[in-house]
Parts: C-alpha cells; sequence; structure tokens
C-alpha cells in the first residue's frame, strides 16, 4: 500500500502534480505534491543515502568490520572527477545529515587523518534524492507507488522555458509586540497579521495564548503553500517559538504542513566573506511542506520575486526553500553536484587537492585577472559600448575549462591549450563545469529572445526575472572556480579562463582598431569605443565581425551622446575603471560607481545625483554637456536649500552601512559601529555582516553615543547634521564633476551664498 | 645579513618567522639568496614556496634579483610555488607532495608562508584543525630531518595568536623563532628562541633594529 497522507488524506496509487516540497525523515524521503486540482498530497519514500569512504583496499575492508551498520559494501565509484578508471570504496548507509557527519568524523579519525577520504558526506539529502532519481522541484510528474519506493516519471523537462506553475496558496505573516520601541524576544505579542488573497486577518484579542493557537488554526484552515515574512528567519518565526515555549503550547505551535513545531534553535546565524565584504545570513526557518520566504534576508527573491527562486530550483536541483535562505553560490554548486552524481563521480568532503605547482615566473604570467585598458578622465563624444554576453561562463563551456580538465594528465598532447600559458585542456571528456552551465546558458540567450518577442508586460517580467536568476547563477559560476570551498573548482581553471577572456578582448580591440575605431575604455567584458563619424550602424558591423571571430555573443550597448569617465577621489590624474557616466542617444542613463549607485547613499544625496545627472543628460553633446552644469548647480542649490531649512524627511536621511566585523572587535569610533552598539544596549543581536541603519545626528559630538541614532529609535523629534549631510552632498556632487575642476570644497564655499 | 640577523642557521632546522608583514617579504628574500652558491652564503639549490596566504608576490622576487644582480628570469624559474586556500590543501601539500617534489628537485629550503593561517578558518570545527595542523607539522618536522632541508614557516599574527595551540606547537618544534614588529621605516627583529637555548623556552627578547626596506 501506498504510504501517502496529507492535507488529501485518501492514499494513492498513482498521482501527477508539481513537487512542491521534499525532505529527509527517518530513512524516508517526505516529498509534496501539489495536484493540478489544486490540492496537496504527502508522498513517502522508502529511501536512504550514503556516504563513501576511499582508501587502501586492506584498510576499507578493516573499515567495514569496525562499522557497525547495516548495508555496508564495496563499491565502484570515480573517486576525482579527471579519473579514468572507477576506484573501489566503502559505501556506509546513514540515517541522517548529522549521522553521516558524525560517522565520518570517526573514520578520519580511525584512519589517522591519513589513510581515507571522505565523499558525499555534507551533500543535503533532499538534493541528493532529486539528483539519484533525476527528478527537480517545481517539475510535474507522475509519481506511482512500486513495492520498492516511488517511481517517478516526468512530465517536464529542465530545458523548457515556458513551463507551467501551478496556482500556489500565498500568505503574508507580520507580528508585532507589545513594545514601542525594538521589538524583543521577551516581549508579549500585540497582534499578528495575515493577509491571504487580498484578505487582511488581525488576531489581536485574548491573550498571548489565544493569539497563538488562533495564528495554528488559521494556517491550518489556510494552508497557504507560500509564507511570506519580514525578517522571519532573524526575528520572527524564532519570537514566535519563544513565546509559544513561554505559554507552554511549544508543542502546538505548528506553521509547517508537517506536524514539527517550531523550535528555538540553540545555533546563530552566519557571518561570511564573499567578494571581500562580510555578510549574514541568519539561521533559516524551515516549513515543512510550505515554502517560507524571508522577504528581508533573500537576495535573490528581492531581485528575481518568485519566478526566479523557481527557475533556480528547477534548474539547480534544489528546493525553493533552500534557493531563498541560501548563498547562490550554493545552488549553483548543486547543479555540479547533480552531474557528478549522474556521472558516478564522488564529491568529495573536503576540498585537498591543491594547486598544480608552478614556477614563479608562470605565476607572474598566469594570475593577472581580466583584461583593463585605462580610460581618458573626462568627457567623450559619441562613444559605442560593446559588451560581450555572459563572457567568462561562455569560455568555460566553449573551452571546456574545469577543474579537472585544465592541465588533465590524460591528454598532455592536448591541442587545446590556454592562451599564454599553454596548459593542456583535456580532449576525452566535458568537465563539471561547463557540463552544469550550459543549459543556464542556453536558457538565459532564450530568455533574453522570449523577453525582446513579448508583448504583454507581465511575461515580459516573468522572463526577465528568469532570465536575471540565471545571470545571477552564471556570475557565481565564474567565481567559484577559484573560491576556496568550491567542490569542483581549481586556481588553475580559472586563471585558464582569465587568459581567454584577456585573450578574447584583445583580438575584438584589434578587430575594432583595424576598423578605424580607437580604443576609449575597456574592462573585463566590456570595451567602450570611438570614431570620427561612426554611425549606430558601423558599431553593429563590428559587432558582427567580432562575433564571426571569436565565435562568442556580444551585445551592441549603444551609442553615448557624451560619457564622462571619472579619477580616484585621493589621486586626482588616475582613472577609475568602474566609476563612469553617460548618456546613449536615446536618452538612457547609464551610471557606474558613483553616490546613485552605492547602498550606503542617503536617499537625499541620491535623489539629488540622480536630478543633477537628469538635467547633464539633457546635452546632446560636450559642448551642450558644459553648458548645462550650472543648472545641474542650481539642483545641487535646491537640496542644500532643503537640507538648511530642514525640509527633508528623516526616511531620506537615513544610511545603511554594512558591519565589516563584530561589535566588539570595532577599534575605532566608526559610525555604524556606534549605531550597532546602540541596538546592543537595547538587547538586540547584532553581528558582523548586518546592515545598520542610522540618522547622524551630530557627528562631532565629543561623546561618540551622541553622534548618530540607530534607524530603529529615531522618531519625528530627531534631529540631523546639517553640516555632516552637506558634507556627503557636496561630496558625491563633487564627484561627478571632478572632470571639470569642481571639488567639494569649492561647492561648499560656493553653498555659503546659494 | 641572514646569518647577522639569526645566527647560523642549519640544514635540517626549522625557522618561524611571526609579527609585521616584512616576515613575509623576508622569507621571499631567503627564496632568493637561497640560490646563490655556498661561497656566497646561498645554498646553491631552488626553492619551494606554498603560500597558505595567497601572498606571494613574484614582482618582488624580481626586484630582489636585480638588487642582488641575478637574472630575475632565471630566479623566478628557480622557485616553485603552490597556494594552498584551505587547511586542508594546505596538510595534504605539506604531508603529501612536499616529500616528492624535494626528492624530484633537490630542493634545500622550503617557505610555507602563513603556515598559521588556514587552521583558524572559522568553517572548520577547532578540533579538526588542529588535528590537520598537527599531521601537517609532523610530516615537516620529520621530512626536515630526513632530507636535510632549510624549512621557514611565517604568519602575519597579534597579540592573540601567541595565546593559540597553532603558535604552541610551531614555537616547540621551530630551531629559530623571530618575531618582526614594524616601527615606522624599520622593522625591529626580536631573536625569541634559537638554537643555542633550551627548545621549549622562548627565551627573553633580544632587540635588533634593523632598516628593513627593499631587498636589504
Amino acid at each position: 500500500m501506498p504510504k501517502s497522507t496529507g492535507s488529501s488524506k485518501e492514499c494513492v496509487q498513482s498521482v501527477k502534480g508539481w513537487i512542491l516540497d521534499l525532505y529527509p525523515k527517518e530513512n524516508e524521503m517526505v516529498i509534496w505534491i501539489k495536484t493540478e486540482q489544486g490540492n496537496t498530497i504527502r508522498l513517502v519514500d522508502k529511501w536512504q543515502y550514503s556516504i563513501y569512504v576511499s582508501g587502501n583496499y586492506s584498510d576499507l575492508i578493516g573499515l567495514a568490520k569496525q562499522i557497525p551498520v547495516d548495508g555496508v559494501a564495496l563499491d565502484e565509484k570515480y573517486v576525482r572527477p579527471e579519473d579514468s578508471d572507477k576506484s573501489t570504496v566503502l559505501r556506509i548507509p546513514v540515517s541522517n545529515s548529522r549521522e553521516a557527519q558524525e560517522l565520518a568524523e570517526k573514520i578520519l579519525v580511525y584512519g589517522g587523518y591519513k589513510r581515507f577520504r571522505l565523499y558525499n558526506v555534507d551533500v543535503k539529502p533532499s538534493q541528493m534524492y532529486l539528483y539519484e532519481k533525476d527528478i527537480f522541484p517545481f517539475a510535474f510528474a507522475d509519481v506511482s507507488q512500486r513495492p520498492n519506493g516511488l517511481e517517478w516519471r516526468l512530465l517536464d523537462s529542465q530545458e523548457e522555458v515556458e513551463y507551467k506553475i501551478p496556482p500556489l496558496k500565498e500568505l503574508t505573516l507580520d507580528v508585532k509586540t507589545v513594545s514601542e520601541r525594538i521589538p524583543r524576544f521577551a516581549d508579549e505579542i500585540k497582534e499578528i497579521n495575515i493577509n491571504s488573497g487580498g484578505k487582511s486577518i488581525r488576531i489581536d484579542s485574548g491573550d498571548e495564548f489565544d493569539k497563538l493557537m488562533t495564528l495554528v488554526e488559521l494556517i491550518r484552515q489556510l494552508d497557504p503553500d507560500i509564507i511570506y515574512t519580514s525578517n522571519g528567519d532573524e526575528f520572527l518565526f524564532p519570537y514566535l517559538a519563544k513565546r509559544a515555549i513561554e505559554n507552554e503550547v511549544s508543542e502546538r505551535s505548528v506553521i509547517g504542513r508537517e506536524r514539527s513545531p517550531l523550535r528555538v534553535s540553540n545555533e546563530k546565524g552566519a557571518s561570511y566573506v564573499s567578494y571581500g565584504q562580510v555578510h549574514y545570513r541568519p539561521l533559516p526557518t524551515r516549513l515543512l511542506g510550505r515554502i517560507h520566504i524571508d522577504m528581508e534576508n533573500s537576495l535573490l527573491y528581492c531581485d528575481c520575486g518568485l519566478q526566479g527562486l523557481i527557475e533556480v530550483a528547477r534548474i539547480c536541483r534544489i528546493p525553493v526553500q533552500r534557493v531563498s535562505n541560501t548563498t547562490i553560490g550554493t545552488s549553483m554548486t548543486s547543479s555540479q553536484l547533480y552531474h557528478a552524481v549522474r556521472n558516478d563521480i564522488l564529491i568529495p568532503w573536503v576540498k585537498a587537492d591543491p594547486e598544480d605547482l608552478k614556477t614563479a615566473r608562470e605565476l607572474l604570467i598566469a594570475d593577472r585577472g581580466g583584461f583593463y585598458h585605462e580610460p581618458k578622465i573626462g568627457i567623450h563624444d559619441r562613444v559605442g559600448e560593446l559588451d560581450f554576453t555572459s563572457l567568462y561562463p561562455m569560455l568555460m563551456l566553449k573551452k571546456n575549462l574545469s577543474a579537472e580538465t585544465v592541465r588533465c594528465k590524460c591528454c598532455p598532447d592536448s591541442k587545446e591549450r590556454v592562451p599564454e600559458l599553454g596548459y593542456n585542456i583535456c580532449e576525452k571528456r566535458k568537465g563539471i563545469v561547463p557540463r552544469s552551465i550550459e543549459l543556464l546558458l542556453k536558457k538565459r540567450t532564450k530568455y533574453k529572445e522570449l523577453e525582446g518577442r513579448a508583448s504583454d508586460p507581465s511575461l515580459r517580467s516573468l522572463y526577465e526575472k528568469r532570465r536575471a536568476a540565471l545571470k545571477w547563477i552564471l556570475v557565481c559560476a565564474f567565481g567559484y572556480l577559484g573560491f576556496k570551498n568550491a567542490r569542483f573548482g581549481k586556481i588553475d581553471a580559472h586563471i585558464a579562463t582569465c587568459a581567454f577572456a584577456r585573450q578574447t578582448l584583445l583580438k575584438a580591440t584589434r578587430l575594432a582598431e583595424e576598423r578605424g575605431f580607437e580604443l576609449v575604455h575597456g574592462i573585463v567584458d566590456s570595451l567602450w569605443l570611438k570614431k570620427k563619424g561612426a554611425t549606430e550602424n558601423d558599431f553593429i558591423e563590428l559587432r558582427d565581425e567580432i562575433y564571426r571571430e571569436t565565435e562568442l555573443p556580444i551585445s551592441f550597448e549603444g551609442v553615448y551622446r557624451w560619457i564622462v569617465f571619472l579619477p580616484s577621489e585621493t589621486r586626482r590624474n588616475l582613472p577609475v575603471l568602474t566609476k563612469y557616466y553617460g548618456v546613449f542617444m536615446d536618452g538612457r542613463i547609464k551610471a557606474r560607481g558613483i553616490a546613485t549607485r552605492r547602498h550606503d547613499t542617503p536617499e537625499v544625496v541620491r535623489k539629488c545625483i540622480e536630478e543633477m545627472l537628469k538635467v547633464l543628460a539633457k546635452g546632446e553633446d560636450s559642448n551642450n554637456f558644459y553648458s548645462r552644469v550650472p543648472e545641474s548647480i542650481d539642483v545641487l542649490k535646491k537640496y542644500v536649500q532643503a537640507l538648511k531649512s530642514r525640509r527633508i524627511e528623516l526616511d531620506d536621511l537615513v544610511i545603511e552601512r554594512h558591519l565589516s566585523r563584530e561589535v566588539y572587535e570595532y577599534r575605532h569610533e566608526v559610525l555604524q559601529a556606534i549605531a550597532a552598539k546602540q541596538l546592543v544596549k537595547e538587547e538586540v543581536e547584532v553581528r558582523a555582516g548586518q546592515s545598520i541603519s542610522f540618522i547622524i545626528i551630530n557627528s562631532e559630538n565629543r561623546f561618540s553615543k551622541n553622534r548618530v541614532l540607530v534607524a530603529e529609535l529615531v522618531d519625528e523629534r530627531t534631529p540631523y547634521d546639517v553640516d555632516r549631510y552637506l558634507e556627503l552632498l557636496f561630496s558625491s556632487a563633487a564627484t561627478i564633476l571632478a572632470p571639470f575642476g569642481y571639488k567639494a570644497s569649492d561647492l561648499k564655499r560656493a553653498a555659503d551664498t546659494f | 645579513m641572514f646569518d647577522s640577523l639569526f645566527g647560523k642557521l642549519n640544514l635540517g632546522h626549522l625557522l618561524f618567522l611571526h609579527g609585521a608583514q616584512r616576515c613575509l617579504a623576508l622569507s621571499e628574500l631567503l627564496c632568493v639568496q637561497a640560490q646563490l652558491a655556498l661561497t656566497e652564503g646561498g645554498l646553491e639549490s631552488k626553492a619551494i614556496f606554498i603560500d597558505g596566504g595567497n601572498t606571494f608576490d613574484p614582482c618582488l622576487i624580481a626586484e630582489y634579483a636585480e638588487q642582488l644582480s641575478l637574472d630575475s628570469d632565471k630566479v623566478l624559474e628557480n622557485i616553485l610555488v603552490s597556494r594552498a586556500f584551505t587547511c586542508h590543501q594546505l596538510t595534504s601539500l605539506i604531508a603529501n607532495n612536499l616529500k616528492p617534489w624535494i626528492d624530484r628537485l633537490n630542493i634545500k629550503l622550503a617557505v610555507i608562508s602563513n603556515i598559521l593561517e588556514p587552521y583558524s578558518d572559522p568553517d572548520i570545527a577547532k578540533k579538526q584543525s588542529l588535528i590537520f595542523f598537527k599531521v601537517a607539522l609532523n610530516s615537516l618536522i620529520s621530512m626536515i630531518r630526513e632530507k636535510k632541508i632549510v624549512a621557514i614557516g611565517t604568519s602575519l599574527d597579534d597579540e592573540r595568536i601567541r595565546k593559540n595551540s597553532f603558535f604552541k606547537q610551531i614555537a616547540y618544534h621551530s630551531n629559530i623563532i623571530a618575531k618582526l614588529e614594524d616601527h615606522g621605516g624599520s622593522t625591529i627583529v626580536i631573536l625569541e628562541k634559537h638554537l643555542a637555548n633550551p627548545p621549549d623556552i622562548l627565551f627573553n627578547e633580544r632587540k635588533r633594529r634593523i632598516p628593513l626596506t627593499g631587498a636589504e
């Protein structure tokens, strides 16, 4: 008999529907299916996953005798992706992730940390199930109960771009505490607000016990598939769990579909470093059988919405709930793990294979990053921009660049060579990394085409979100080649990709120069070119020629009426590669590296600079641009006056900054550290990587605690430091006008006359 | 210069340099000097540089070579580099790869740069990284003795590092320990331990103020 229960209580032999969620439970996998009729069905599949051990054959036999687990057996697998032959390994079935981890550690100790290597230890069981069964979240499938477990028949394909998503019941949950100031776990619940299908429900009657029980009952009745929260991981769900304990209803605080109550975890969230910046990820709250999306902590949701999350879940084979609360790298890695599992390649627990030995001279040539050509500071007329589309992932795919293919042992005489370095590239097998990005690239191109063709704005937005989600994954795919913890990354493959990219940009530059173009600026995958009298058609012809010669997709972004390349703030004679603004012939403004693009710019400054740019954008060419500068300074005057007369809304003065370290580690009283200390004083837990919002109230105050006020404590009586905000305004305005001789100090002096 | 700073360092010894950024530069300089003839204070040997902190700077090597009137291309060719980005990679390099490389290339000098840092990775359980460090250090010590090479470990540190067990373990096994402190334009070398002293006691600081700029 099938072992299925759920919202629909009947037992089923076969069901068609979409895979909504899945998770392991004691040697079984629980899968929630959303049927075409809108029911949600819980299926259970008897399934166990295994960890693997490699080592000397006699050591493996000895180890097998020491492990009191049923089902331990020898197996044949590839222990490294570059291996030509399978090795004999020990397969050990485990019940859950914790058991896998504990057993793996014991084996390492038993082997003296030298004799054994472990595999598949920390792969999430839900993902492993998806890989093994060759299915994916939100896939439409026909699943049948068979004596040995569930049998899956996909009626869907990962390649599909016009796939259907079932109608999902969505709900937004919000909780208010009795505290007037910053909410704390010790505060009682004031009210709970639920918004479902446009209907708002407020739970504010009775005592706290009643409110909690009403919430649980309402969730059960409404039975949402998705619950959206703001800060649900960091505060809302841990808070509800603590209030449930206070009211002695902990075991009844069930929000998911499984009878698993909310728990207070002793674990903390994690601070981590990505591209030199410290980030913080709170411990996620998973609602079994539903999808919890914390809108404040899901970067991908913020950028690409639910459509983006589902697209990534489908293509990377990782449950939607996990996509929403994990890093993009984790999702991207999942698609690599899938290819490894499907090809019998084991997934190393730790990455122990180091970089190949190279001479210092080789390193000097190899480790040079991407192509760049410094721009000439100042304004340039009629510059065209050409951008290679997904250049790095495209090179990884076309050139077969992966940890196991660059400098492989099997093809020392390969014809495929890395430019400048001469490293051989495997000709016998396609690497895991290229395999995993092939479909991503294909679908991204397809979505771009569909987006261009779609006349319905909602459809266009759908394709745009899916494309944007795939772009995130692709960007990450290159970065992960050199990432220390990437399972299938290696620095040599990273170096090789950069070498091919430099070669490509150099080739494109030469082709442009042969056609009489001058390279104004170039960086990584983009070129800015100009030629006297060149028309848009000339740029398009050049683009087509570059495409023919490189066989890499390249887009023509347009011709700028003018573009301004900006200098360094500290060394005015040095250009900054990523700091510029300009206006295309069709009036679109493009800006990079200036105040409008920085996340720590207060709204008042952002609005002012945007308005100044709009004024400058009216200039048809550089001469006309110069004549617009006084008008743009009038915009600045307007904001200066508004600040001086305190007519700026407090919300527009909020500055948001990342904490790059723990609060106690700050040695200097920088503004974000002062604001963070105010939160700590209010008993709020603050961690490195979190963002802190504050208003500058008196930056010169001799007591540092009085210099800023954290946004959570701001009210209508909060004063602000006019001079400091004026400084920020002048500095940002001076940045965009720097090539024309304006300095912040000049603007400040002039402000006295405004 | 080397002998004047640290006293005589014999084959089969481990030198541990820690402290200011300059200890990384000094270890690179020693990779250049190792290529000099025995009569010129060198080891007539190529050098291996295992980089645990992604800090190796080939441009600095070229600069040192030029200052010593050596062919910079040749000097760069004679330094073999491998970078480790995790404690597992560093352990694997030291415990598994280093010995065959030393044999194959007849190496007399091995630098393990930022030797403590990968083991302090917050992503790795402390207990596990301690064991991996022990595996790496034991392999290194036995290799130094067996192969009669000079090994140099470096670590950028602050006050906290002296208290951690990685530091204590490497300090115990090192024949010479020197701490480098930056003071304005000059660097103070504090000789904390030397062969002539009991191996398990860090002796009183012996300071020598020397200007360490460029390839000096």
